[in-house]
């Protein structure tokens, strides 16, 4: 629907080419029957090329997504060397090194000097050492709970999808109406009865946000089951497990990869908003939420206290998103070329 | 249509009663006791008190209780403050439905407008820009949003000008108001904003778009009289999840901005081990966007002709 | 009579990733009043591509017009600016497409949908557009018409929906119409309705048609002339009866015998040679086969083996060469030229060239 650009000057004057035919040129040879070319009619004109060789080649076209890999595995690999290398504990006090800034060096009482690269918060503790521990215990929170979905969900939909009539139903009605029982309340309910810490979130988490992934698999196995290779399959007396396995789960596998990259974040968002909320990892344990949660108290004074581990979360779950649009496409079959 | 709906509200009646249900078992399950704290009480004022809230009766015997309370309006009383919890909800429960009413429109109208932008202006710089708002709009928390712009409209607008119309916190005027709706409004925002280009791209390539075309409309004709209106219906089914969205950020944002809402005594019972505003704040918030979500899809039902509601569409 | 619609030598590209493809490459015909063209082929021929382009249909990009010239009731479409273009479609030229279930606004009432063409092109109340609507309706042989004008697409038919469409298509008397596939997507039983009623709003209201189809059989009915389209070109002209029973070209007689016959007794005729269809049919018992199958009233229906050619590298010469069992040396090198075969008959194949030796004797 856009401009459309016309001009006299791109039409070439019209010579019907029934009119140049040159009869001159022709010789007798030239009607010399070949018949019909046996090796083109069939040719498809495009190579094939596998499914995930493909899904690949366009992955790795993505620029957004290939940053966004390359940035989780700085956080992720920052987040394990940091707290083995710093010189300081997450919860060693420099108390006369309180709220500083960046690079800050300050001189201790027994005269050697400390590095914060991300400057100490209120109570003298490195945010640097903090902010990449954070970034451990969250991730760490977010990858569990996110394979408790997987397992759940997948299993789940499976079962429901593949075995269909009363299970399906009956399965499928339940998931409804935990559906719709907003699900932080049911982790905020869950917190409150299991003690503090990072497994009870994991837990918390992973008790309720396997439906979606669970609803996803048995769409896709319903969809999958009407398939002529299944049915194939079942012709050829292969048991339902092996079709599940063999048949089923491969081709759920793109959808069920994208949907765990796209839940990662809101995993993540999820230990944030409850730390933020005051139900996070216990003291002195720091994630990216408490961290969060700590900072906003000093944001006139000390905004980047609440900046550091703001941004950390952020650009984690916006890499995690785009990573996670980037696959979508790449396993689309529509966008294939 | 009668059919459908009564299938609807039965499942919202389930699932309102499994949310009781569950609300009541962790109620039950709860470590600690509420009376057994700071203080000691003596064993009869202990007993007195437990014969008061019915934490004494057998567990089904209570939970009917519970149950048919529950339908009668009554949530219980507030251990922490001593009053009805419904008296609670009723008094905070205004400013917290007016900041979800706000981030509500807000991320409707500019989700929908920003979605409809980036598809009709397809890979241009407008799409790009577009899906970069929703993208950031998914990704960064509604606090962080909300935390920001304190920091930027409240702070640094009197450091840098001497004044600012907007507060660092508050509930009294609509710059007040502004900057938790917007924070709120964000993630929504962008959700509509991805769906709606999603769908106006779907229905630019149906074939009646290219019907309309050959008629002879405009392509702002065919935008406003054709595709608009098939695009939205998508939208209207993430409505009830972004109800549930906006008004499940409400806790966290009424916190930083202080506004007077549910969210807040719910934090605060939370840190006061006040069960029963707990349990009561939590069923009443269920109820609710169990209810809005019921509503969606009746709305859907009237929105969409094709939609014959005495089918159920799974 | 007058040329209503004039396209010479038109080039259609589409740019996409793979590269430029060349969709249509050179096609050149006419339309005068009242009169019905075919323009018949396989799918991904460039017969929708061209018919899209009489309107500017295509979305630009990725579509593109290198050169051509289309005149359509003395508009130089080519170089009219798409505000141009809007006064014309609808107006000048209408067009109906292949499948109604999709071709028609869901959450529309059809009969607003009807009234959008009026609204756009004529100045006329609404009390009247009302009146036009339900008139037209009733043209189409909607029974009903005043009540089905306020119902939604899902609550007609498949064919009613075609039915409408048509309505909507000539209500404001264009001299065009364009029917790009109308029954492809219909139940055998309805397609000679609809057919039936474009001759008759045809009849009614004296627009010339082009008829786009890949299916010979419905042509025969309705069509004055045709064209037959391969590989982004014209490969034959000519009056219908001259398609059907003096065809020049070796794919439209392969297009015929692809064919069921309901004549089944009938001699081949001349356009079919039987060398044709001896050599496409597979098995050296074919011939006998064929023999004894005609003679026992029985026809078989013959298949063209192979696929078109990749319009994102055309052949440079002749499309059908590889596909072709009549293929020479220069059908590889050279594109044909058209050969007047008879009058208003043009043929593009090498065959009919006077160096060429005589059909009998080849191979």
């Amino acid at each position: 629907m856009g401009k459309i650009s016309t001009s006299k000057k791109r039409r070439h004057p019209f010579v019907p080419e029934a009119m140049t035919a040159p009869d001159a040129v022709l010789s007798a040879s030239d009607f010399i029957w070949v018949g019909p070319d046996a090796e083109k009619q069939d040719l498809i004109a495009r190579p094939s090329i596998g499914y995930w060789q493909d899904a690949i080649r366009r992955l790795r076209q993505n620029k957004a997504a290939m940053v966004s890999i390359g940035v989780l595995l700085f956080i992720m690999a920052m987040a394990i060397i940091v707290p083995l290398v710093s010189p300081y504990t997450i919860s060693e006090q420099h108390l006369t090194h309180m709220n500083q800034g960046f690079f800050s060096v300050c001189e201790g009482n027994d005269g050697t000097e400390h590095l914060h690269i991300f400057g100490t918060d209120t109570l003298g503790r490195d945010l640097f050492v903090r902010t990449f521990h954070g970034a451990r215990t969250s991730l760490v929170i977010a990858y569990s709970a996110v394979f408790i979905n997987l397992v759940i969900g997948v299993f789940y939909g499976c079962i429901c999808g593949y075995i269909g009539g009363t299970t399906d139903l009956v399965g499928m009605r339940l998931v409804e109406i935990l559906n719709g029982i907003p699900y932080l309340i049911i982790v905020i309910l869950m917190m409150m009865v299991l003690p503090q810490g990072i497994w009870t979130m994991v837990i918390a988490y992973g008790i309720i946000g396997w439906i979606g992934m669970a609803r996803m698999t048995r769409g896709q196995i319903l969809a999958l089951k009407q398939n002529e290779f299944v049915i194939a399959a079942r012709a050829l007396g292969a048991s339902s497990r092996r079709i599940i396995v063999q048949h089923l789960i491969p081709n759920t596998l793109s959808v069920v990869i994208v949907n765990i990259t796209l839940s990662i974040p809101g995993a993540i968002f999820t230990e944030a908003f409850l730390s933020y909320i005051g139900m996070g990892v216990p003291i002195p344990e720091a994630s990216w939420g408490t961290l969060a949660q700590e900072g906003v108290n000093y944001l006139q004074t000390y905004p980047e206290q609440l900046f550091i581990p703001a941004f950390f979360i952020s650009i984690t779950m916006l890499a995690f998103n785009i990573l996670g649009d980037g696959l979508r496409d790449a396993f689309d079959p529509r966008l294939r070329r | 249509m009668v059919k459908y709906i009564v299938k609807r509200m039965i499942f919202a009646l389930l699932t309102i009663s499994a949310l009781v249900l569950i609300t009541f078992l962790m109620m039950q399950a709860l470590p600690g006791d509420p009376f057994i704290g700071d203080k000691a009480i003596n064993p009869v004022t202990l007993e007195a008190l437990y014969a008061k809230y019915g934490l004494d009766r057998p567990f089904w015997e209570q939970f009917y209780q519970y149950f048919t309370n529950i339908f009668k309006g009554d949530l219980g009383i507030s251990i922490k403050y001593n009053r009805p919890v419904t008296s609670i909800i009723a008094e905070s429960f205004p400013a917290s439905a007016e900041l979800g009413l706000r981030s509500l429109v807000l991320a409707v109208i500019l989700g929908i407008g920003l979605g409809v932008l980036a598809a009709v202006k397809r890979n241009t710089r407008w799409d790009t820009s577009a899906m970069l708002i929703a993208v950031f709009g998914v990704s960064v928390p509604s606090f962080i949003v909300g935390a920001m712009l304190q920091y930027l409209l409240a702070i640094k607008l009197r450091d840098w000008f001497g004044s600012t119309p907007f507060p660092v916190m508050g509930w009294k005027t609509e710059a007040a108001k502004f900057m938790p709706a917007l924070a709120l409004s964000l993630s929504s925002l962008a959700t509509v904003a991805r769906l709606m280009r999603t769908s106006m791209l779907d229905v630019l390539g149906q074939d009646y778009i290219k019907t309309a075309k050959a008629k002879g409309l405009s392509p702002a004709g065919i935008i406003r009289r054709h595709a608009i209106r098939n695009a939205i219906l998508p939208v209207i089914t993430v409505l009830g999840p972004i109800t549930a969205t906006v008004l499940t950020g409400t806790f966290v944002v009424e916190n930083i901005f202080n506004i007077p809402g549910m969210g807040k005594f719910f934090v605060r019972a939370i840190k006061e081990n006040d069960y029963t505003l707990i349990a009561g704040i939590t069923i009443f918030y269920g109820a609710f966007l169990i209810a809005a979500v019921f509503i969606v899809d009746i709305l859907y039902g009237v929105i969409d002709p094709r939609i014959k509601l005495s089918e159920s569409k799974e | 009579m007058s040329k209503i619609l004039d396209v010479k030598d038109l080039h259609v590209s589409f740019d996409t990733y793979a590269g430029e493809v060349k969709a249509v490459r050179g096609v050149s015909f006419y339309l005068e009043q009242g009169e019905v063209l075919a323009i018949v082929g396989e799918s991904g021929c460039g017969k929708s591509v061209t018919a899209q382009t009489l309107m500017r249909l295509n979305p630009e990009p990725p579509a593109r017009i290198p050169y051509g010239e289309i005149n359509l009731c003395g508009h130089d479409i080519i170089a009219a600016t798409e505000k141009e273009m809007q006064a014309i479609r609808g107006k000048d030229a209408a067009m109906i497409f292949q499948d109604p279930m999709t071709c028609l606004n869901p959450t529309m009432p059809v009969g607003k949908q009807l009234a959008e063409a009026i609204r756009r092109h004529q100045n006329v109340s609404s009390k009247e557009t009302a009146k036009k609507v339900v008139e037209l309706l009733e043209l189409v042989k909607i029974p009903n018409p005043g009540q089905r004008a306020r119902q939604y697409p899902h609550e007609y038919s498949g064919g009613m929906r075609q039915r409408a469409m048509i309505a909507m298509a000539v209500i404001c008397n264009p001299k065009l119409l364009i029917a790009d596939e109308p029954t492809t997507a219909l139940d055998v039983t309805i397609q000679a309705q609809i057919m039936d009623l474009l001759a008759d709003v045809k009849e009614k209201t004296g627009t010339a048609i082009i008829l786009i189809t890949h299916d010979l059989g419905v042509v025969a009915g309705l069509a004055n002339r045709v064209a037959v389209m391969y590989g982004g070109r014209i490969v034959e002209t000519a009056d219908v009866d001259d398609i059907f029973y003096r065809s020049a070209h070796p794919y439209t007689t392969a297009l015929l015998n692809s064919l069921p016959n309901p004549e089944t007794d009938r001699k081949p005729k001349a356009g079919r040679d039987p060398e044709i269809d001896r050599d496409t049919e597979s098995g050296q018992d074919s011939e006998i086969d064929r023999d004894t199958g005609t003679d026992r009233g029985i026809e078989r229906l013959v298949s063209i083996p192979g696929s078109p050619p990749d319009l994102l590298a055309p052949p440079v010469g002749c499309p059908f060469a590889s596909r072709c069992n009549k293929t020479m040396q220069i059908c590889r090198e050279k594109m044909p030229p058209y050969f007047t075969v008879g009058a208003g008959h043009q043929s593009a194949c090498w065959l009919l060239h006077s160096d060429c030796p005589k059909t009998d004797s080849v191979n």
